[in-house]
This record gives C-alpha cells, sequence and structure tokens, in this order.
C-alpha cells in the first residue's frame, strides 16, 4: 500500500494530474504541474521545494556511531567532524556497492556522536549487524524526520527569508541546526540536483507548519514545488548516479556483471584505501592491485545533428523527449559493443543530449567517439557519442 | 599491531584441552616451533582429573576415553608418556525400576544371552545389529579420518577424498549400502525399534545416541549421532567404557608431556584476547596481560563461535559471516555431579557384591527405562525444566582405579542429561545448583536406595558451570551441536568445513570442526594435516 509523505496534506492539492508514482512506498509527485519543464526551470532559474521525505533515514547514536560509519563507508570516517556532510558509497564484503547517500553528523548530544545516514534502500539490517561489538544505536526514523529539498540560485534567499537566519556560511556539505517557524529543523548544505541548494530535516508531525512557512517565505522568488521527472533531469546534468539506473545494488544484482565496485560508478575518487579497514577494502584493494576493474561510468555528450539526421531520413522533424529515459542501450566501437548507456535525456540548459554510461575501461577516456544505439519510428540507428568530463554542468553557485 | 611482540613462533594454539594439545603436539613434532597457550592453571580442559572436598578426585566432564582415537595414541606415542587405559568387561549397566536390568558387555554374545533374559527374539537380533553398528560406523569413521570437501571449487584433494569415500562406501555390503542414507537421519526410537522389542533394552542402546545433545530419542538424526559415538572405536553398539588410569586428567598430562616432548612450548595462565590480523592474514594473538606474540599461523581449540565472535576483529570477520557464526547452536543440556563416597552403593539389580562389582564398572545408566521415558526428560529441557526423571549417565571409577580415592571409598561420576543452560523460572544461582544436585542423587536413590547416606562430598557443574570453568559457549560439551545440519561438510559452518578460518592462518582444531565432539583427538588431528598442507604450499 503507497501512502502519503509527511507533506502529502499539502503536496497532494497541488499536483494538478495526479501524477503520482511510487517511491518506497510513499507517494511522490512526477511532475506537478503540466510540463515538468518548468520546474525544471524552478530549480535552475529560481528555486524549487522537492519531497525527498520518502529516503531512508537512519540516526546512530552513542560514543562509537563515527566507528560504525568508518566500519561502513569507502572515506575516512574520522573526518567526519560534527556539522560535516559525507557523500559515499558503501560495499559488502567484496567491494561490491550496496548504496550510496549522505551521512551527516550531527551535533553530540549528552557526550554520544550522533549520525544521519541516509540510503536509497532499506539498510537497517546492514546497519546492525555491522554494528557488533560498539557502543552505538542504530534507529530508523524514516517515517519520523521528513526531509525537502530547497534548490535553486535563490534557494539561500528563500531559506534565510523562511528562517530569519543567515546561512552565507554555510558551506558545501556543511549542515547545521536552524529554526523555521518555530520548528526545530537540520539545513544541509546538500542535494541531488547540482546547483546551490539545501536539504531541510524536519520532525514530520511538525512537516504540515514547515512547508507552509517555506512557500509564504517563497511566495516572491517564485518557489515552486518540483516532482521526480524535473529532478532526475538535473541530476543527469550533475552528473549524479541513480541507483537502479546507473548501477545495481549488490543486494538486487543476479548475475556478477551486475555488481558494481566504486571505481565502475564513478566514485572511486571517494575511497580511501590508506584509511582503516573498511567493509570491502580489501577487495577493492585487490582490484586495484589487479589493475582496477574493466569498466568504468563516463559522461556522452550524444551529438544532436546525428539524431536529427536519424529523423530526417525518416523524414520527421526531430524530437528531444523531455523525459530522461532509464532504459538501458548498447553503445559501440568499431562495431563491436563495448558498454550501455544507462541514462539518457535533453538537458534545456546546455542544449545538448546527454548520457550516463558504463563501457570498458579502453573507451573511457575522454574524448574518445563511440556509435550509440539511437532509435527512431522502431528503425535503429547509431549516432556518434563522446566521452566528456563529468558532471556536465557545474555552476559555481553550487560551492560558492 | 603497533607494539613490537615479546616473542614469535611458527604456530601458536589457543587453549590447551585435549585437541589443543594433540594440534601442538602434531605441529612440533612437524618441525613447528610451536606455543600452546591455556587460559586455566591446569591443561586438558575438559579432561580433567578435580578434587573433591574429601580428597578423592573425580572427572571433570568426559569420564570415559575409548573414543581416543587409535593412531593418536600410537604416533604421539602416549603409552611412553604414561597412559594407561584400562577397559571392563562389562559396557553399560541399566538397572531398571523392577530390579532387572538391562547389560552390555563387551563380549557380543555375553550380551546376547543375558537380553534373552528380556525377550528371545532380542536376544537373538543383538549380534547382527552389533555387526551392523560396526559396519556403517566404519564408514563414518572413514569420513572422520577424511578433511570434508569443498562446497564450492573443487580441487585434487576433494577428488582424492572422493576417491577414498568411494572405497569406504564400496566396503558395506550391499545391504548396508543401500540402508545408509536411510538409516544416518533417522530417529534412534525407529533404528533400535527395527531390531529390538524390550523398550528398556532399546533405551539402554539408544542413550549414546542422544548423549550430550539437546536432541530427544525420537529426534531425528539421532541414530547418527550414536554411529558417530561408535565410530572410530571398539564401542559397537554397546559403545566404549574405557578408562585412564589416574583419571582422564592422566590423558591429558600424557598428551602434554607429548607435546613438550616433541618440543612444543606450552603455558598455563596465559589468555588469549584476540588474534592480531593484518592484510587478511593472521599475525599473532594478543594476551590478557597486554602481550603480544607473533606467528603465521594461530590454531583455535576454542569453540567455534568463541573464535570467529570472540577472537577475530569484526571487520575481519565481515557482517554476514558473523550473522551466521552468531547463529550457531550450541544448546548445552548436560550438567556434571561428582560424589564421594564412603563405601560402594548397593544396585539390587547388579546382584551379589561380586557380581554387582563386575557390572558397576561400566557405564550405569539411569532412567533408561524406555524411549518414552527419555524423550519425557528431554521435553522438559525443551522449555527450561529440569525433568525429575533426568537421564544418567554414572561411572564408578574407582572400581578400577582405586588410586582415584586415596583414603578408601568411592568415586562416582554422573553426567545428568537434560538439563537446560537457560532456565525458564531463575538462573543457576547456589540454590539452583544445589537443587539439581539433589534431584540428581534422589534419581540414584531410585535404583541405588541409601546412596545418599554414603556421600561424604558433592560437587555439582551446571552447564552455566561448565561454560565458566571450561569456556564451552552455552555449556555445550561438543562445541557445537552434533546435529546432520552442522556435521562433515557442514560443520562448523558451510564453506569453513576445512579447518580454515576466514583469516589465513587461522584454523578450527577443536570439536566445532568435523568430525565434532568427544575425546577423540580427531578435529585436531585432520586440521593439522590441513596446516601443513597450507604451509607446504605457501
Amino acid at each position: 500500500m503507497t501512502v502519503g509523505t509527511a507533506f502529502h496534506p499539502r503536496t497532494a492539492p497541488l499536483n494538478e494530474h495526479l501524477q503520482w508514482r511510487t517511491w518506497s512506498g510513499f507517494f511522490a509527485a512526477s511532475a506537478y504541474h503540466d510540463s515538468h519543464v518548468i520546474e525544471y526551470n524552478a530549480i535552475r532559474e529560481a528555486a524549487a521545494l522537492i519531497d525527498v521525505s520518502p529516503l531512508f533515514k537512519y540516526e546512530f547514536r552513542g560514543p562509537d556511531a563515527v566507528r560504525l560509519v568508518d566500519r561502513l563507508i569507502v572515506r575516512d570516517a574520522t573526518k567526519l567532524t560534527p556539522g560535516r556532510v559525507f557523500y559515499t558509497p558503501w560495499c559488502d564484503e567484496h567491494g561490491k556497492v550496496l548504496d550510496d547517500g549522505t551521512i551527516h553528523r550531527l551535533d553530540d548530544e549528552d557526550g554520544a556522536q550522533v549520525v544521519r545516514w541516509t540510503a536509497a534502500d532499506p539498510q537497517i539490517r546492514w546497519l546492525r549487524m555491522n554494528a557488533h561489538g560498539l557502543d552505538v544505536e542504530v534507529r530508523d526514523v524514516s517515517e519520523s524526520v521528513a526531509a525537502v529539498a530547497l534548490q535553486g540560485p535563490l534557494s539561500r534567499a528563500v531559506l534565510e527569508s523562511a528562517t530569519g537566519a543567515s546561512f552565507a556560511d554555510l558551506r558545501y556539505f556543511r549542515r547545521r541546526r536552524a529554526t523555521l517557524a518555530g520548528i526545530p529543523i537540520d539545513v544541509s548544505r546538500t542535494g541531488y540536483t547540482g546547483d546551490l541548494g539545501y536539504e531541510l530535516w524536519i520532525p514530520a508531525d511538525r512537516a504540515v507548519e514547515a512547508w507552509d512557512a517555506l512557500v509564504a517565505a517563497g511566495e516572491p522568488y517564485r518557489v515552486r514545488p518540483a516532482g521526480m521527472l524535473a529532478l532526475d533531469v538535473v541530476r543527469l546534468e550533475a552528473g549524479l548516479i541513480l541507483i537502479e539506473a546507473d548501477y545495481t545494488s549488490a543486494i538486487h544484482s543476479h548475475i556478477p556483471s551486475q555488481n558494481y565496485s566504486p571505481y565502475e560508478i564513478g566514485l572511486g575518487k571517494l575511497v580511501d584505501l590508506a584509511a582503516g579497514d573498511f567493509i570491502g577494502r580489501r577487495a577493492l584493494v585487490a582490484e586495484m592491485a589487479a589493475g582496477g576493474p574493466p569498466r568504468r561510468l563516463v559522461g556522452l555528450n550524444i551529438e544532436w545533428p546525428e539524431i536529427e539526421a536519424l529523423y530526417a531520413a525518416q523524414g520527421l522533424a526531430p524530437y528531444a523527449p523531455p523525459i530522461v529515459s532509464r532504459t538501458p542501450v548498447p553503445i559501440f566501437a568499431g562495431g563491436r559493443q563495448v558498454g550501455r548507456v544507462t541514462s539518457t535525456g535533453w538537458s534545456p540548459i546546455l542544449k545538448k543530449m546527454l548520457g550516463l554510461a558504463s563501457v570498458g575501461l579502453a573507451h573511457a577516456r575522454t574524448g574518445t567517439r563511440l556509435a550509440m544505439e539511437w532509435t527512431v519510428e522502431a528503425r535503429r540507428g547509431t549516432v556518434a557519442a563522446t566521452v566528456v568530463d563529468l558532471p556536465f554542468f557545474d555552476p559555481p553557485r553550487k560551492r560558492a | 599491531m603497533s607494539s613490537q611482540p615479546s616473542a614469535s613462533f611458527d604456530a601458536i594454539v589457543v587453549g590447551g584441552g585435549h585437541n589443543g594439545l594433540v594440534a601442538g603436539a602434531y605441529l612440533a613434532k612437524a618441525g613447528l616451533r610451536t606455543l600452546v597457550l591455556e587460559k586455566r592453571a591446569t591443561l586438558g580442559g575438559t579432561l580433567e582429573t578435580r578434587p573433591l572436598a574429601d580428597g578423592k578426585c573425580a572427572p571433570g566432564l568426559f569420564h570415559t576415553v575409548g573414543r581416543l582415537r587409535p593412531s593418536v595414541a600410537r604416533e604421539l606415542g602416549l603409552r611412553g608418556h604414561g597412559l594407561k587405559l584400562v577397559a571392563p568387561e562389562v559396557r553399560a549397566f541399566a538397572p531398571q525400576p523392577d530390579g532387572r536390568a538391562v547389560t552390555l558387555w563387551a563380549d557380543a554374545a555375553r550380551t546376547a544371552d543375558e537380553l534373552r533374559a528380556w525377550s528371545r527374539a532380542d536376544g537373538a537380533a543383538w549380534v547382527e545389529f552389533d555387526r551392523h553398528v560396526r559396519a556403517l560406523a566404519a564408514f563414518i569413521a572413514s569420513l572422520n579420518d577424511a578433511t570434508p570437501p569443498a562446497t564450492s571449487g573443487g580441487s585434487v584433494g576433494d577428488a582424492i577424498t572422493g576417491l577414498l569415500l568411494g572405497r569406504a562406501f564400496k566396503k558395506l555390503s550391499k545391504d548396508d549400502a543401500r540402508q545408509l542414507l536411510r538409516i544416518l537421519p533417522m530417529a534412534i526410537a525407529d533404528f533400535v525399534a527395527e531390531s529390538f522389542e524390550s523398550d528398556p533394552v532399546r533405551a539402554a542402546i539408544a542413550m549414546r545416541a542422544v548423549a550430550f545433545t539437546a536432541l530427544g530419542s525420537w529426534s531425528m538424526g539421532t541414530t547418527a549421532a550414536l554411529l558417530a559415538d561408535s565410530a572410530g572405536n571398539d564401542g559397537g553398539a554397546a559403545g566404549q567404557t574405557v578408562y585412564a588410569m589416574g583419571g582422564p586428567g592422566a590423558l591429558a598430562d600424557a598428551l602434554a608431556a607429548a607435546a613438550r616432548g616433541f618440543g612444543a612450548e606450552i603455558r598455563t595462565g596465559a589468555e588469549v584476547l584476540g588474534v592480531t590480523t593484518a592484510d587478511g592474514r593472521v599475525t599473532g594473538v594478543t594476551l590478557a596481560s597486554g602481550e603480544e606474540i607473533a606467528a603465521p599461523i594461530v590454531a583455535s581449540g576454542l569453540d567455534p563461535k568463541r573464535t570467529l565472535l570472540g577472537l577475530l576483529p569484526p571487520l575481519e570477520l565481515g557482517p554476514n559471516l558473523r550473522w551466521r557464526a552468531g547463529n550457531i547452536r550450541q544448546p548445552g543440556r548436560v550438567a556434571r555431579v561428582n560424589l564421594g563416597l564412603s563405601t560402594l552403593p548397593v544396585f539390587p539389580a547388579a546382584g551379589e557384591p561380586e557380581e554387582a562389582s563386575r557390572r558397576l564398572r561400566g557405564r550405569i545408566l539411569v532412567g533408561a527405562t524406555g524411549i518414552d521415558d527419555m524423550e519425557r526428560a528431554f521435553d522438559a529441557s525443551k522449555y527450561g525444566r529440569v525433568s525429575e526423571a533426568l537421564l544418567l549417565e554414572a561411572t564408578i571409577p574407582t572400581l578400577v582405579d582405586p588410586s582415584l580415592a586415596p583414603d578408601g571409598g568411592h568415586v562416582m561420576s554422573v553426567i545428568a542429561q537434560y538439563v537446560p543452560y537457560r532456565l525458564a523460572d531463575g538462573t543457576w544461582d547456589a540454590d539452583a545448583r544445589e537443587a539439581l544436585g539433589d534431584r540428581v542423587v534422589a534419581r540414584l536413590e531410585s535404583v541405588a536406595p541409601g546412596i545418599s547416606a554414603l556421600v561424604t562430598a558433592r560437587e555439582v557443574l551446571t552447564p552455566v558451570d561448565l561454560e565458566a570453568e571450561y569456556g564451552l559457549t552455552g555449556g555445550h560439551p561438543y562445541h557445537q551441536e552434533p546435529s546432520l545440519d552442522a556435521w562433515f561438510a557442514w560443520r562448523p559452518l558451510v564453506g569453513h568445513a576445512r579447518y580454515r578460518m576466514p583469516v589465513a592462518g587461522l584454523y578450527l582444531v577443536g570439536p566445532g570442526a568435523h568430525p565434532g565432539g568427544g575425546v577423540t583427538g580427531a578435529p585436531a588431528q585432520n586440521a593439522v594435516k590441513e596446516i601443513l598442507a597450507d604451509r607446504k604450499r605457501r
């Protein structure tokens, strides 16, 4: 049974076409408006509210909370001091990625370390299994904590207006406590848009009040609710991977090739093999010692003129689908398949057709030209796609 | 891992129980600089001769040693180190409430003769039953000698193992071979019922099938447990009854002497807190004193749960294996009661004094009155209660070895079966312990009236005491329940049955490894072969 999030009393009436999808058992709006493009524009030009409450959220509390994080993630968690947020994957014993998410070091309370752990999939069993021997309590707070992403170039102005506090000093991937309309909330400078933005962590029982306060404060800035379709476009522009689209969790893999190491999904730069032991480290050391995994995540600039030509060949006007496709598509070099394009979509701001792809190491270098399958009117063709650096879109305001 | 180790060895054995000593002896014999570390002040673990308050001595946990693998005794020269074994002509004596008794003798013909008093058919069935048990047990013994095959991959070694097992299987008669797979998972109740009609006869045989387990006479797989008990020794259907002169501790002494003779160093009072590792390999051990000792090989005689969860850093073990190890079943269901007695108690069912002293030299089985009586005693323990009708296996070792009672009198050693580790009501405090002792003595009164007046000293060890005293997690004398799901290639865990634990250089040499529990030395003897094979490979 799908249920509404804590914001549902407010988001439901806004969803003009009842375009819902299910996200971890919750109703999530695909788009609130006639077209998600206006929501995309809000994220990139003004500010948008995105209900991300369906994320799985866990709280670690105890003297060993950070030690538990350190056991689990590929990064050096000893650097996760209060106020910092890490984006990281975590692996199983074989060094294969289970999930990725942000880990927030909250302020210590009564001498205990407190951590907020977010995930796309349920993790409670894994987290508790690994807490053996540690003095830490792991709780699932997915339903007691609501989360809304306030994203876009004007998001800081909206947040400051809503809270009456300055957020100029809250740096990228930092967090701190705040008060919104009298509600104690937690604000992290994080998001899934690649833009200036914040995520607000709110007691679920006061989510509606918080929403109203944000909407009221955002009105002068034309803040809009944004759904999953718009989010998918901005995350692709930002080169951010999506579980079950760009990689498969080791929990859900059915065949070995569906297992991915962090090095295969563009997260290798986060892996710190030197800083203490963590689950999967030994396997990753061995993988790197053997020359690294044979495939890599790359960004693709898919040549628009060639797509145009495929349409023209059938007497059609070219069409750029506004929705990101998560259907994997084969990609070739010299007529042989060398990988798959996992996310494909048009970037309105870059005016480019973009793709995230998993390709063989030999084809992963920036500038490599590959040929991607492209189907028009059920007729298969190929179009040129050039490997480019990620992220595709990286405005200075994201970190400023 | 940071500080400098104080010393270094080729191999460290954790635990100076009998398997630890066997491993230490074989490793030293192979030329490895070997150190055996024992937490207690004495060696031998469960194989111990304990002082009683009245100056007599009694066995610690196991009171007979007839399952000791003959090749271990031979290869380690235990006789030369003072080991003297005595096997009385009687194996088991099961007095009944009506004053009669079932007696099982070493001589099958004699047993058959006596069983005729119970039933002509039972008497006639004994010799064939004994042959059948010996034939099937011989096959189990050949499994016990082998390292279980890998459950994935497979190697030349596995092929050889398969070949050997195939040959052992072929040695079975056509009928025995056909029956084997049917018989192994059987409840002992059904197995004995196929050959015998008298309930006391069935029960007397079935006692060994449930000994030290949390299984009842109607539990599946108990026939395999009976065959395992008879495998590799001269037990047959009656089971072994062999005493070490000087008590079971004398066997531990001989093993320690053998190990030292081969050059092993043995330290008592040395508690190992953990195994140190680097890059997935064992580097040594850390002692409770803070001392670190380096060795590329660590052989653990501790139970598998203690070895995996207690000794290894959690990240070395990994969460999944930790989860699996946490589910290893160790339901201790036996308690020990040792009695100092002023004189030999009278068992009316054993006959006149001279005849009685012959019959009482074996294992005295109290409660072996019927298959369902056994199951009922088991039932109570499932729910954390102690049955009023406990099953007892008692021995009077002083009948064959008076040295245990230097000032005269006798010692009775009692293994009380179906005493739960966890009580439904209350805990194993002093009151509960003494109540258990009273219950055991009252049970003995039913077959040896007047015995309570003879008691000059009494020691009661509950399953919780056995855990504290001997480091047996859950109080289980076999380190892990000997059920079919924890047998051969599945012991202690699927994928880890070949003595190698998940960190290179760490081995399991205790009875949590194949072929399991009891005083055999077999897991250690098998494990050292694998340790040496790995060492050659490196």
